[in-house]
């Protein structure tokens, strides 16, 4: 009985497999469910060709890039000089891509009065060097810090070009996720947060923050625009990265994701596409 | 054992033998209390989670794929690939285990080598599933560049069951009675034909419950498989024949992990029915089981 | 036939011994990769600056327009090669502002070589290996505006630097004086004086070619230890940062929380779990426990993370609602709500090896001791329990080293944060209690993913894998010893 069980099984399995492609994209935590929903919505446009997304971080999806078996690499920092020089070793030549921007929204407590802060103020802020908001014109409130938590690439992004590698302040908490930050920022009348745009958008508990880039110069919000014009100070690019120009079934993958259709996905999953919609 | 002598002597005052008695139905009553509270704690978990689960679970939730960003559909990719990673499991811990045990059981009699060998497979035993991850990570992803794949999962897997397989096939075999033996024995068998015909026949329900037993456990640990077979999502279909093996899969407890790490994103009615599919998943394996267990003894009754 | 079952005894053989090896084989891999730990290069940075001679006391080199970093191997998460800017250093006349004063780093060591057109301020790195030493020529003089007659040299190490860690003796010092300028030299240990400010006289450099004339300093790194005792060092150090431009690998934060909540979790599981074992072997009725032993045993199988999921769904929220305010809980995951929820997961496999020793203790034992007129409370306490003590002690290692090893509850449940726990008063030991903390396992299990691979970084997470393999594997045998029978996995 058992055997038969068996059998029939593996058999199921055996013979429910009849695709013939598949791309393999794999890296960058912070782009996993932009890559889901990309395939996802691909299998929608072209069932024969079948799309597997893994996680793990970027440099995972470097490594296995390298290696040469990833079909595209999901990256959210560039790739190093010594990453692309050991490509190259193996025989992989490194096509930077970049499929999407990410802009970092800091947010606050809905009932904080705060109306902008400059990167400097932000920095001190998460380092600790500014622990009170009547520090930075605010009302008399101990700061509650919240960031993502270590093995995030939005940890990482933010400890580079926000706080200069300074190390973080003794009180920053460490979250999951970014809606994790987003439900505890709503929660704390002090709080304040960072992280995609499109967590904190349309929550009246929640308000965005307009950022100075320097002393002395006008805050900018996170917008469309802002971001994209690269006037707001803390973005980023979202890349793929491909060995050698993408051919076949990856090209079209890719050209699809740069197509309006694709794009329209990274702004629903709370990125903004490349070029005005 | 020393104190035994110190409660020999017993004095028998009335007044001191009711406090005797009171403080003895207390004891007795309190190891019931917490003998119960902890019984109901557990029981009382998995309680909770089938009640949370349930309402998620349906026909459709267990054969489709997962949709609109994860946040719809169901998670038919992911007991697809933990049925997988078993049955790879199981195919590979079979011969190592079962050899394995027959050999502790029979072949490494009672030296202080076979002690020594004892411990080692013990610590095996006692070494936590991370660790079996960051070696399958280090040797057979990397070093042997088989890649996140099904197969470098299984591998993993079936030295993280090893053990426990070893030794419920040694207790197995220790358990077919001498009298077997001797009459195997007497009908002039060697020891090999012994093994093959009178011994391992006789042993093989222990051991093969046993081995679903344990590559049941397997099935719900995620650190072995996190670093070495697990995938997020995946369209189209699993490739034919072996390639399969070099594919990576999505699997139940990868998801729950993978899922918590990215936050909110799968909602937790999904979350509370693939926690109640996995629990699901271990405890039918492990029930069914124990119920042949059972049944067999009850049956083979030596 | 008769090769068949010699074919079927080799390799009942082979795999035997095999089997028997794994563990060492799975030991020496991890232990292996561990390797990558002990890199050979190390960062190192310190920021030079000139003040003016009444600059107040908290301004630092840090703060200051105009210093100078010399960095080497500084990494931080991003690679050296993305931040390779070398700014000129800024001309005499386009000093503005108060601060009248600067420094300039020259690409030559050699103090012959200096060029008044070759100067560099700031971000300056090298990559360097440990066996090799640096030199790094820093150049101070005052523009023409500044009209006071001392200057400060001023020095700390970059933030993040904690010279007594680095493998190199650091030094300071003065190489030239300007001409006509009488100063006495120095040379400054950094390790002893990581930070500090001299005065020295003003000298002002009228044009820029003029310069390359002002004070020479230099920052010195000689090899002093090895990069092996340097690692070593670090390891057992108390801070746990590897993203860092100067990663910490100190794992003993990470160690001891792991055995914090072990212990914790073992003291709420071992009298539950006893008393379970007790009721099951001693008390219950047989039909209750034909009932009872197998759902226990059933109830040790609940996958780990559907665990971790209900204590977060259920546990986190529940100990914030009723001790929250109490003990200053700020949120539901901490040391304590793991705590909770590694007990649960020992109770099952305490109880159940805890059972099985109570039914090897020979029924004679009882049977003299009711003989004697004992009840059976006092049987259970003062013959039984102390028969099977170290069965029972055997039982509560082997949860102990599960509990130990445990990755997605704490992944879950601790927070996260990896702090050196301080246990001096009450209120401390409280604090840690509902602190955010993180243990050694879920470390690996977090981190593997974002590290690059062969890393100084990936080597250290092997090595924890090392500390925690060699932790359980010891407290396995320990129990293994002390039952003196088999125990296993449940």
């Amino acid at each position: 009985m058992k055997k038969h069980w068996l059998t029939v099984l593996l058999a199921t399995i055996a013979v429910a497999s009849v695709s013939a492609q598949q791309i393999s994209v794999k890296g960058s935590d912070t782009m996993l469910i932009l890559n889901q929903r990309w395939a996802e919505e691909y299998s929608k446009v072209k069932p024969s060709v079948g799309v597997a997304v893994t996680g793990g971080g970027s440099s995972i999806g470097i490594n296995a890039f390298i290696n040469g078996v990833t079909d595209i690499c999901a990256a959210s920092r560039p790739m190093r000089k010594s990453e692309v020089d050991r490509a190259r070793s193996r025989g992989s030549i490194a096509n930077e891509i970049p499929v999407a921007i990410d802009g970092l929204a800091i947010v606050v407590n809905a009932s904080n009065p705060i109306r902008s802060l400059t990167m400097d103020q932000v920095r001190r802020i998460f380092i600790g060097e500014i622990t009170n908001w009547n520090q930075v014109g605010g009302p008399n409130l101990p700061i509650v810090t919240f960031s993502r938590d270590s093995n995030s690439g939005t940890y990482g992004f933010f400890q580079q070009n926000v706080l200069l590698n300074r190390n973080w302040g003794k009180g920053v908490r460490f979250l999951p996720a970014t809606s994790e930050i987003a439900r505890e920022v709503a929660r704390t009348p002090g709080g304040v947060g960072y992280g995609g745009v499109a967590y904190f958008k349309n929550k009246p508990s929640l308000k965005i923050v307009p950022i100075a880039p320097r002393d002395g110069v006008d805050p900018i919000p996170p917008d469309e625009e802002n971001v994209r014009a690269k006037r707001y100070p803390i973005w980023r690019y979202l890349y793929y990265y491909t060995n050698g120009k993408p051919k076949g079934a990856v090209a079209d993958y890719i050209n699809w994701v740069l197509s309006p259709a694709g794009q329209r996905i990274a702004e629903e999953v709370g990125y903004y596409s490349l070029k005005p919609l | 054992m020393e104190s035994v002598g110190e409660t020999v002597f017993i004095p028998a005052r009335t007044g001191r033998r009711v406090r005797r008695q009171i403080i003895d139905r207390v004891l007795v009553l309190a190891l019931t209390a917490l003998a119960f509270a902890s019984v109901a704690t557990v029981l009382g978990i998995i309680g909770f989670i089938i009640l949370k689960g349930l309402p998620a679970i349906s026909l459709s939730f267990l054969t489709s794929p997962p949709r609109e960003g994860m946040s719809a559909g169901g998670i038919y990719p992911m007991i697809r690939g933990s049925v997988l990673l078993m049955l790879g499991t199981l195919v590979l811990v079979l011969p190592l285990g079962v050899l394995g045990g027959v050999f502790l059981a029979e072949y490494a009699g009672r030296s202080t080598l076979s002690r020594l060998l004892h411990a080692s497979i013990a610590s095996l035993a006692g070494t936590p599933s991370v660790i079996f991850g960051l070696f399958g990570l280090a040797v057979f992803v990397l070093m042997m560049n088989m890649g996140v794949s099904l197969l470098a999962g299984c591998l993993t897997l079936a030295l993280f069951t090893l053990p426990a397989v070893v030794f419920t096939t040694e207790n197995a075999i220790r358990s077919v009675p001498e009298s077997f033996i001797e009459a195997g024995l007497a009908l002039g068998l060697s020891r090999w034909q012994l093994m093959w015909k009178v011994v391992l026949p006789n042993a093989l329900p222990g051991i093969l419950t046993g081995i679903v037993l344990s590559t049941g456990r397997a099935a719900g640990e995620a650190p072995p498989i996190l670093l070495t077979a697990g995938i997020y999502y995946a369209t189209g279909d699993l490739p034919r024949g072996w390639d399969i093996l070099k594919q990576p899969v999505a699997n139940l407890p990868y998801h729950l992990a993978e899922g918590y790490r990215q936050g909110g994103v799968i909602p937790e009615a999904i979350v509370w029915g693939t926690c109640l599919t996995l629990m699901l998943f271990v405890l039918l394996i492990n029930m069914w089981a124990i119920i042949v267990r059972t049944r067999v003894r009850r049956k083979q009754a030596w | 036939m008769r090769w068949l079952g010699r074919l079927f005894e080799a390799g009942v053989y082979v795999t035997g011994i095999t089997v028997s090896l794994v563990v060492l084989v799975m030991f020496y891999y991890v232990a292996r990769e561990a390797r990558y730990a002990f890199g050979d290069t190390f960062a190192w940075g310190f920021r030079l600056a000139l003040l003016p001679a009444d600059s107040s006391d908290d301004m630092s080199p840090g703060s200051a327009p105009y210093t100078t970093l010399v960095t080497v191997n500084a990494e931080g998460s991003d690679g050296l090669d993305e931040h390779e800017e070398i700014v000129p250093a800024p001309s005499v006349s386009s000093v503005e502002g108060e601060m009248m004063l600067t420094t300039a780093a020259t690409l030559v060591s050699d103090i012959t070589d200096i060029r008044a057109d070759r100067l560099y301020r700031d971000e300056w790195r090298a990559l360097k290996t440990t066996q090799q030493g640096d030199q790094f020529l820093v150049l101070g003089y005052a523009t023409p505006r500044y009209q006071q007659k001392t200057m400060v040299l001023a020095w700390e190490p970059d933030s993040g630097f904690d010279p007594t860690l680095s493998p190199y003796r650091l030094v300071l010092r003065l190489v030239r004086a300007p001409h006509g300028v009488d100063v006495q030299p120095f040379d400054i240990d950094l390790k002893r004086q990581p930070s500090g400010r001299i005065t020295l006289p003003a000298w002002v450099a009228r044009t820029d070619a003029e310069r390359s004339n002002g004070y020479v300093f230099e920052i010195q790194a000689t090899p002093h230890r090895s990069a092996f005792w340097a690692t070593l060092r670090g390891i057992f150090s108390t801070e746990w940062a590897p993203t860092l431009m100067y990663p910490r690998y100190g794992v003993l934060p990470l160690l001891i929380a792991t055995t914090l909540m072990s212990v914790l979790a073992m003291l709420f599981a071992t009298p539950l779990a006893v008393a379970t074992a007790l009721y099951l072997s001693e008390i219950a009725q047989p039909r209750l426990r034909e009932w009872l032993k197998p759902a226990l045993e059933l109830i040790a199988s609940v996958p780990s993370v559907v665990l971790g999921y209900f204590g977060l769904m259920f546990v986190a929220p529940s100990l914030q609602n009723w001790l929250g305010q109490a003990l200053g809980m700020e949120s539901g995951r901490n040391l304590l709500t793991t705590s909770v929820m590694l007990a649960v997961l020992a109770i099952p496999i305490v109880a159940s090896v805890t059972e099985d020793v109570l039914k090897t203790v020979p029924e004679s034992l009882r049977e003299s001791a009711m003989a004697l007129g004992l009840t059976r409370g006092e049987m259970l306490w003062k013959v039984l329990l102390p028969a099977a003590r170290s069965g029972i002690m055997a039982a509560v290692l082997i949860g102990a080293a599960r509990v130990y090893g445990e990755t997605m509850i704490v992944w879950i449940l601790s927070g996260g944060t990896a702090s050196m726990p301080s246990l001096s008063s009450l209120q401390d030991v409280s604090r840690v209690l509902v602190g955010s903390t993180r243990g050694v396992p879920d470390t690996i299990a977090i981190e593997m993913g974002n590290v690059a691979f062969e890393s100084v970084h990936y080597g250290h997470l092997f090595l924890l894998g090392v500390f925690l393999f060699a932790a359980t594997v010891l407290v396995n045998l320990t129990a293994l010893y002390i039952g003196r029978k088999q125990v296993w996995r449940v």
